[in-house]
């Protein structure tokens, strides 16, 4: 079946206890590109990743996975493929080689295991050695958190990669190896992150600003200056 | 072996009422205002029990099948009745759960344990069947409600990590296999410990009634052991039962869970 886009919100809006948290937000996700969604807190970008994941369902409007309605497909296996990573990371308990495997053990992702050797390299490309496979996750920063967090993402190798702020814990050297790292997933994948960094905005091929739930703009690049007035005075994470 | 029954005079039963008098002269001497409380208490537990005693023994003597299963029926329904007050979230069919886990869980091990252990003739003679019914289903009703609170509180608790397992392609039952395991795992710790400390910390009372009305005290261990056994097995099954239910009410079709605003 041919659709023009791989992913689709039309008219998306939600609400949750009587407020308006998404306002008949529209836009179309090709493949293979990158898109940066910004925007202050609380203006709806973590609402619309979990709209997109199918976590949630918009109270109006539609979101259409190439072509097809998201509420009309298997659930489980469309978020198999169309992936988010959450900002705070949640690991299982164990090590690092259990929450790389965890996504396996689930029905949707059976039989798609990775070898130990993908691991270890996954692991290096995110800046942690191999012997993070069996640390203990319990002993692991909040930075390693997250690039495990990310490597098991990357790992799964999805169609659609949805990223809320990937690189938040990050120091800037480690923010770089993501960055690049990511720069190569985009042959693979579609990247759509929600982030306040600016070295991740100007390499998103399309940029979307939101605000109060609604999608002010949405432009290929945008400098510095403009984001700067866009969030007010929302602090950058980093410039 | 003293195979008779001892009966308790009157004058003595009403003795028997000096056990109170004791809490009453603790309660003056500490000025606890408890004394009506207390007194309110006692009346009311001699009322029920002696009615109590004359429904049973109208029961036993007509040894009708259906009265047996309506008696039944509305334990099953007051058991439910009291989990679905006990527990503080309630979801739409929880009542419904809760009364179908405690049926089809300790109603199947009772109905085994009449067939296989007792295997009397006829099945529902209810001096069998409620005394071994209350027992069961007592016990079911506490581990159905250790279950199920267990179960919310730790969905609730980690409902961040189920959406995170949510979101990389797991189902709902897969999203929640910690949190189930966690509930039953509480649900049978309380008669695992009652089953490791019976003997030495206490005489059940089953057992003791048993032998209070001169039954062999062998025979009396073997009830008690079977008794536990059944009670173990139908924790574990009402507990399961719930879960397994209320599990589907934590989420709608989509896989997606519904008490992600609570």
């Amino acid at each position: 079946m041919r659709y023009e886009s791989v992913l689709n919100l039309s008219n998306v809006s939600y609400m949750a206890d009587n407020k308006n948290i998404v306002s008949e937000v529209s836009f179309s996700l090709d493949e293979k590109k990158t898109y940066a969604l910004v925007g202050p807190s609380g203006s709806g970008k973590t609402t619309i990743l979990m709209l997109m994941n199918g976590l949630i369902s918009p109270t109006s409007g539609k979101i259409l996975y190439k072509g097809d309605t998201i509420e009309g497909l298997d659930m489980p296996m469309y978020r198999s493929v169309a992936t988010l990573m959450f900002q705070e990371p949640l690991l299982v308990p164990g090590n690092g080689r259990d929450n790389l495997l965890m996504p396996y053990s689930l029905e949707s992702n059976k039989g798609k295991d990775p070898s130990e050797s993908d691991m270890a390299r996954i692991l290096s490309e995110c800046g942690l050695c191999e012997e993070y496979l069996d640390k203990d996750t319990s002993t692991f920063s909040g930075g390693e958190k997250q690039r495990l967090s990310l490597a098991r993402t990357i790992l799964m190798r999805p169609e659609i990669m949805m990223l809320d702020e990937p690189t938040s814990a990050l120091d800037m050297g480690s923010e770089r190896d993501i960055i690049s790292l990511l720069e190569r997933q985009r042959q693979h994948c579609t990247i759509f992150y929600v982030t306040h960094s600016y070295q991740l905005i100007e390499r998103a091929d399309n940029v979307m600003l939101l605000k109060d739930g609604r999608i002010q703009s949405m432009v290929d690049s945008i400098g510095k200056e403009q984001i700067t007035e866009f969030l007010g005075d929302s602090p950058w994470q980093r410039t | 072996m003293a195979t008779d029954i001892v009966d308790i005079p009157t004058a003595r039963f009403i003795a028997g009422y000096c056990f109170i008098l004791i809490v009453l002269a603790l309660i003056r001497i500490k000025d606890i205002r408890l004394s009506r409380d207390l007194l309110i208490s006692a009346a009311r537990m001699t009322v029920q029990l002696f009615i109590m005693a004359f429904v049973l023994k109208m029961v036993f003597d007509l040894q009708l099948w259906y009265i047996v299963l309506a008696i039944e029926l509305v334990i099953f329904l007051m058991a439910s009745q009291i989990v679905f007050n006990r527990v503080k979230a309630r979801t739409n069919n929880l009542m419904r759960n809760v009364f179908f886990a405690l049926v089809a869980g300790a109603g199947t091990i009772l109905l085994i344990f009449l067939v296989v252990v007792v295997g009397r003739e006829p099945l529902y003679d209810p001096r069998y069947v409620i005394p071994l019914g209350g027992m069961i289903i007592g016990n079911a009703m506490n581990a159905c409600a250790i279950a199920y609170e267990r179960f919310h509180s730790s969905i609730n608790r980690d409902k961040k990590l189920i959406m995170t397992l949510l979101s990389y392609g797991a189902t709902y039952k897969e999203s929640t296999v910690m949190q189930f395991r966690e509930a039953l795992k509480a649900a049978f710790l309380p008669i695992l410990i009652t089953m490791s400390a019976t003997g030495i910390v206490a005489l059940p009372g089953m057992m003791t009634g048993q032998i209070l009305s001169g039954s062999d005290p062998l025979t009396a261990v073997e009830y008690q052991i079977t008794i536990m056994l059944a009670i173990t097995s139908s924790n574990a099954l009402v507990a399961f039962l719930i879960l397994h239910l209320q599990n589907k009410e934590f989420f709608n079709d989509l896989h997606q869970l519904k008490i992600i605003n609570m």
